[in-house]
This record gives C-alpha cells, sequence and structure tokens, in this order.
C-alpha cells in the first residue's frame, strides 16, 4: 500500500462526510461522483505504481474491470439517482419546504461524533499499518471500514431518502478497491447486483414522493394501535 | 444424468422465471399456472436427490458449476422447494393482485426460489455473497407488491439494513479470500493452517459474516426490518418467505463451520450463542405484548432464528441436525400460520386481534390448522416441534453440562420457560382470534375456497408424520 492510496482513502472518507451533511440532495449526489471516482483512482494509483516500478504489466481484464466499476460508481448510479430527484421528486414537490428533510441530529452534535469517531479510527489503523498486522493484500481494509462506517454514520443521521440512498452507495464503493482481484465475471455480477439494488431503492423513493408526496423516511412509520 | 439434476434444480425456477412474461402475453392468467408448474417440478426433482445422494451417501458434484448436495444438505433443499410448492398452491386463489403485475410477482417469486436454491448448491464464496444480494433485492421487491404507503416504508427499511448487512457479509468474504487466494468454500477445509496463522483477521470475518447474514435472517439486534416487513407484505409473499431462513443459516453455517473446525475459538460459539440467545428473549417477550397478529408471528421469527443461532452455535454434527430440524418444522408451520393469517386477514380486514372475535364458527377449518401449526411451532406432542424442541435441549444441555452441571440445567429451565411464553402468546391469539363470543365477527364470506387452507393442511400433516416417524427428517439431515 502506498502513501497515495492512503492520501486517496482519506479524501473519500472526507468526501463521505461531506456528503451526508450538505444541505441540497443534487449537492450530495455530486459528492457521491466525486467520492466514488476517488476510491477508483485508488486502484488506477496502485496500476501506475505497479507499472512505473515495471513490476507487472497491466492486465486487460483489470482494466476493463477498472473502466466498469468507474463508469457504474462515478457515472450510472449517481446519475440514476440524479434523474428520480430532478424528474420524479422535484416535479412532485414544489416548495422548497418540501424539499428539504432536517436531520436527526444538529450539524454540530454530528460533527463531534463524526470527528471522535475519525479520529479514534486514524489511530487504530495507523497503529495496524505500523506494526504491521495485516497481511499485504488487507492492507486497504482498515480504510475501506472507515469510508463505510461514515457512511453509516450518514445513513443514521439524515430522514432524507435521496441522502441515505446516496450514503448507501457511498458504503458500496468503500470495498470497491479489495474487489479488484476477484475475475472480471464476479466483478460484472457485483456491479448489476448493485445497480438492481439502487433500481428499487430510487423506485420506493419515487413512489413515496409521487403518492404521498414526502421524502421524509420518519414521516413513512406506521402506528399499529 | 444424475448430476444434471443439480443444474436443473437450480435452473427450472429460473428458466420458469423467464418464461412467465412472454406466456402471459399469450395467455392471461397463465402466470399462476407457470408458478405452480415450477415449484412442483423443482420438488420432484429435490425428491429423486433422496435415492440419489441420501442412500448411497454419496456428495454430488456438478463438474462444470461449483455446485454440490450432500447427504446432510437434502432436508434443506426439500424444505425450501416444499413450502415453495405448498405455498404456490395457495397462492394460486389467494393471490389477489397489487403493486406488481401478475407476470412481474410470479417471476420474482420463482426467482426468490432459485436463489434459495443456489444458497444451497453452490460452493462459492462470490457466488453466495451475489445469491444473499439477490435474494435481498428480490424479498424486498415482493414486500412491496402490498398496496399502500406501509409496504413501501417496511421495504426501504429492510432494503436499507439488509445491503449495509451485504457490504458487512461481503467484508468477511474479501477476507476470506485474501486469506485462502481461493473463491472454493472448500478451501477453507482444505487450509486451516491459514485461517489459526490469521486468527484475528478469521475471527473479523467470522463476525462481519455474522452480522451480514444474521441481519439477512432477522437475528436480533439486526431485526429491525422483520416486525415491518412481515405486517407490510402480502400473505402470499408471507408464506413463500417463511422458509428464507432456511437458506441463509445454511449459507452462514456452511461458511463459518470450515472456519470454526479450522480454529475452534470459543469467540465464535459465544458470538453465535449470544445473538440467539438475545434474538428467543427479545423475540418472546415483544410478542407477547403485540395485538397486531402479524407483527406476533414476526417476532415469533425472531425467536426461531434465535433458538437456531443458539444450537447451531455448537458446531457439532448433533447440534447441524437439531438446528435444521428445529428451523425446517417451525418454517413448514409458519408458512401454515401466515396462510391461515391470510384467510383470516382478507376475511375480516384487519390485523388486530382486539378487533376480532369468534371466527372460529365461520373458518372452521383454518381455526384448526391454526390450533395445530402453533402446538407444532411451540413444541407439543406429537408433532414434529415437539421431537425438535427435545433435540435441541439435548444438545444444549448436553454441551453446558460437559463443564457445569447446574449451569446446564438453569439453561434447560430458561428455554423452556421462554417457550412457555411463546405457547401462551399463541394459544391468546387463537383464543382471540378465533374463540370467544362470535359478536365482532363482520365476516366477508364463510369457509374459504380449498385451496387456500389445503397448503397448510398438507403443512401440518407433514409435521405430525415427522413427529411420529423422526428419523424420516433425521435421515435427510445427517
Amino acid at each position: 500500500m502506498s502513501v497515495t492510496q492512503i492520501i486517496l482513502y482519506l479524501i473519500a472518507a472526507a468526501l463521505t462526510v461531506t456528503g451526508v451533511i450538505v444541505r441540497e440532495n443534487l449537492k450530495s449526489i455530486k459528492i457521491l461522483a466525486a467520492q466514488a471516482a476517488a476510491i477508483i483512482t485508488v486502484n488506477l494509483a496502485y496500476y501506475i505504481e505497479q507499472i512505473a516500478a515495471s513490476l507487472n504489466p497491466l492486465e486487460p481484464a483489470a482494466i476493463i474491470s477498472l473502466i466498469i466499476e468507474a463508469s457504474v460508481t462515478v457515472i450510472v448510479i449517481p446519475q440514476l439517482i440524479r434523474k428520480v430527484k430532478t424528474h420524479v421528486i422535484n416535479g412532485n414537490m414544489k416548495s422548497e419546504s418540501l424539499t428539504y428533510t432536517p436531520p436527526v441530529l444538529n450539524l454540530k452534535t454530528f460533527s463531534t461524533i463524526s470527528l471522535g469517531f475519525n479520529i479514534f479510527f486514524l489511530l487504530f489503523t495507523s497503529h495496524l499499518l505500523y506494526a504491521n498486522l495485516l497481511p499485504s493484500q488487507l492492507q486497504l481494509l482498515p480504510l475501506a471500514i472507515l469510508v463505510l462506517v461514515n457512511s453509516v454514520l450518514g445513513m443514521v443521521y439524515n430522514r432524507d431518502a435521496v441522502k441515505i440512498t446516496v450514503a448507501l452507495n457511498m458504503a458500496f464503493n468503500a470495498f470497491t478497491p479489495l474487489l479488484s482481484s476477484l475475475p472480471l465475471p464476479y466483478i460484472l455480477l457485483e456491479l448489476t447486483s448493485l445497480i438492481l439494488v439502487n433500481i428499487i431503492l430510487v423506485f420506493i423513493v419515487s413512489e413515496m414522493a409521487e403518492k404521498y408526496n414526502t421524502i421524509n423516511v420518519s414521516e413513512w412509520s406506521v402506528n399499529y394501535d | 444424468m444424475i448430476e444434471e439434476l443439480l443444474a436443473a434444480c437450480f435452473f427450472t425456477p429460473l428458466i420458469a422465471a423467464l418464461l412467465v412474461a412472454p406466456f402471459e402475453a399469450v395467455w392471461a392468467k397463465s402466470s399462476r399456472i407457470i408458478l405452480l408448474t415450477a415449484t412442483l417440478a423443482v420438488f420432484t426433482i429435490s425428491l429423486l436427490f433422496i435415492p440419489a445422494v441420501t442412500v448411497h451417501g454419496i456428495i454430488l458434484k456438478h463438474s462444470i458449476l461449483p455446485m454440490s448436495v450432500k447427504p446432510s444438505s437434502v432436508g434443506v433443499l426439500l424444505s425450501i422447494t416444499l413450502v415453495a410448492f405448498l405455498s404456490s398452491l395457495y397462492n394460486f386463489k389467494a393471490e389477489q393482485g397489487g403493486r406488481l403485475p401478475p407476470p412481474v410477482y410470479s417471476g420474482f417469486i420463482l426467482l426468490l426460489l432459485t436463489v434459495m436454491i443456489g444458497l444451497v448448491v453452490f460452493d462459492d464464496l462470490v457466488i453466495l455473497y451475489i445469491l444473499v444480494e439477490t435474494t435481498i433485492g428480490v424479498t424486498v421487491i415482493l414486500v412491496t407488491h402490498k398496496k399502500g404507503k406501509f409496504p413501501l416504508q417496511a421495504a426501504f427499511k429492510y432494503l436499507i439494513i439488509t445491503a449495509v448487512s451485504a457490504i458487512l457479509f461481503l467484508a468477511g468474504v474479501i477476507i476470506l479470500f485474501n486469506l485462502t487466494g481461493d473463491y472454493s468454500l472448500i478451501s477453507l477445509y482444505e487450509k486451516p493452517w491459514i485461517l489459526r496463522e490469521n486468527s484475528n483477521l478469521t475471527l473479523l470475518a467470522v463476525a462481519l459474516i455474522t452480522a451480514g447474514l444474521g441481519a439477512d435472517i432477522g437475528i436480533a439486534p439486526f431485526h429491525g426490518w422483520l416486525p415491518d416487513a412481515v405486517p407490510a407484505s402480502p400473505d402470499t409473499v408471507n408464506s413463500f418467505t417463511a422458509v428464507e431462513g432456511v437458506p441463509l443459516f445454511y449459507a452462514l453455517y456452511q461458511l463459518v463451520n470450515p472456519i470454526f473446525q479450522a480454529y475452534p475459538s470459543p469467540y465464535i460459539t459465544g458470538l453465535l450463542a449470544g445473538l440467539g440467545a438475545v434474538s428467543v428473549i427479545i423475540g418472546n417477550l415483544i410478542a407477547y405484548q403485540q395485538r397486531d397478529y402479524m407483527r406476533m408471528i414476526a417476532y415469533s421469527c425472531i425467536d426461531v432464528y434465535g433458538y437456531t443461532a443458539l444450537i447451531l452455535s455448537l458446531f457439532n454434527t448433533a447440534a447441524y441436525t437439531a438446528g435444521f430440524f428445529y428451523l425446517i418444522n417451525a418454517s413448514i408451520m409458519k408458512m401454515s400460520l401466515f396462510q391461515n393469517l391470510g384467510v383470516v386477514e382478507k376475511n375480516a380486514e384487519t390485523t388486530n386481534m382486539n378487533n376480532l372475535k369468534g371466527l372460529a364458527g365461520k373458518l372452521g377449518k383454518t381455526s384448526y390448522i391454526y390450533l395445530a401449526s402453533f402446538l407444532s411451532l411451540t413444541g407439543i406432542p406429537p408433532f414434529a416441534g415437539f421431537y425438535a424442541k427435545i433435540l435441541a435441549y439435548n444438545v444444549i444441555y448436553n454441551f453446558i453440562a460437559a463443564s457445569n452441571i447446574i449451569l446446564g440445567v438453569l439453561a434447560l429451565t430458561a428455554l423452556i420457560s421462554l417457550s412457555l411464553v411463546a405457547l401462551a402468546y399463541f394459544a391468546n391469539s387463537y383464543h382471540k382470534i378465533f374463540l370467544e363470543s362470535a359478536e365482532k365477527t363482520g365476516l366477508k364470506t364463510g369457509e374459504p375456497h380449498i385451496l387456500t387452507w389445503l397448503p397448510s393442511l398438507i403443512g401440518v400433516a407433514v409435521s405430525l408424520i415427522i413427529g411420529v416417524q423422526p428419523q424420516l427428517l433425521y435421515v435427510l439431515l445427517s
């Protein structure tokens, strides 16, 4: 694992936190694309370093995997969510008061929790890497978990269904570099299932917006009594 | 020829799922017939594994695909296909349409059957992950079939929780793959020293896989989606998904058992047993408080999954047999209960038990089947549930008593007490729904169509036969 890969993963973690706290959904979707690009670049950096050191020639399957992963996570999924947001949700919910959904916690509380967690986890990761406790092929794992946990915090923090969808995709993106060792058919299957999960999510969100005029998940609960 | 049975078992429902839409375009209402025919075909194929695998005691492997059927998995496969067949029989009359068009609905039911079979027959780590994710996706779509706001809310919650769990499962699979350098489950048995050398990472992988699959199954504390998804789903979908825990538990056991055999850490047993115990307590105590009978059954499912996790956490052959014996009987009984309560809901148009009284007068057969189903589920003889509980108590007591007899007796007492709680809330629900005076009934019709109670009656009959002759199921899990 190189310093470039660590820096790129940390950028991705920072983008994850930013993506779940921004007020506007469209900005959140743009940050999702940027986060996915940062994580894809982790793999790209690895391949470039390998070529520069003349260790391994880049295999065609690796290039194809990288292009497909980048296409799906940076372009297809953010575009899918953006289309639903701009055409279905905005079309049905005109006023700003309806489109802005306040989060569960205030920003100050969330920032404190998130900062505290990130500092603790980075210290833990530094210890793992410094003491060389992980096999070389799994050294990116703690950083992937860092991005994952930040995404999960984002899901808990938000009531807005679009932001929760964005945060879920950020969590999926976290493990993309660790999947690079898989054969191409497996990567294709994994990405297909990711697209399917997103199609189901946007179907549910758009149905709620169209028929019930809300994307606030706290308004979806049911009283059994 | 025999190995082609394996491929046929997996691909028959998949091909049928693809054929539903074109056939429906030519002949309206053909989707139910295709669903029924395909599930019957798959059930017949899985019956053929008894002479091919169980009788000869061989592991049937496919020469090209990473698939196999072991003598111990024949019972698991049979239970899935039996519940699918009985549910499609019920579906024939009970399905009344919803958000999904008929061919889409039937196609997704068949796809669900395909992935459930896949979870049992595939031996590949990454394919298992894909199948788990597909199982979630398909089930979420089926939850949205019922019209209204609530199913959408339940489906969203279900998808978010289980999608995060799928990521955890993926992380566990990545760790195992990077440690062993192989995607095959067999490699976990072949390279035990690697798992022992990287014990911390191995434990992390087990924790991630358990949390990931545990959330998909509905084990506490990852069960948040289940009490919403069950009441939100149509009765027909609940009937099919009653057996979903069986393949998911099988996948969990297939992944964790080789790791435990290589590195028998008490943390692995403690993790699964702890989650199981918490699920049994939460499931029973919250189910007792419910007024909505669908939510009561949902919490009862958490109890069933907790029991199974508790038994399987011991990781020996007796525990495997006891765990799956219990889970299979409970799944068939849950199917029966969902079908009975589906009939009640359709006729009385409420799921609140306080608004129901004296339905036994008009739904006589349904009430008797409901009574037999919950008696079997709670472990009353002569049903299979009784033998399942005896097996379970025996395995758990022997394990704990080996180190401390008093602790063993205490654990057994606690489990029996919690079983009595389950018996109490089921008896209470029976009393509220079917007995008392019939002043509040307001039923739309009388005794429903034969196809709405016959499948649950067959389920109860199967439980009764296994209860009298337990070796019939025992041999299929040994």
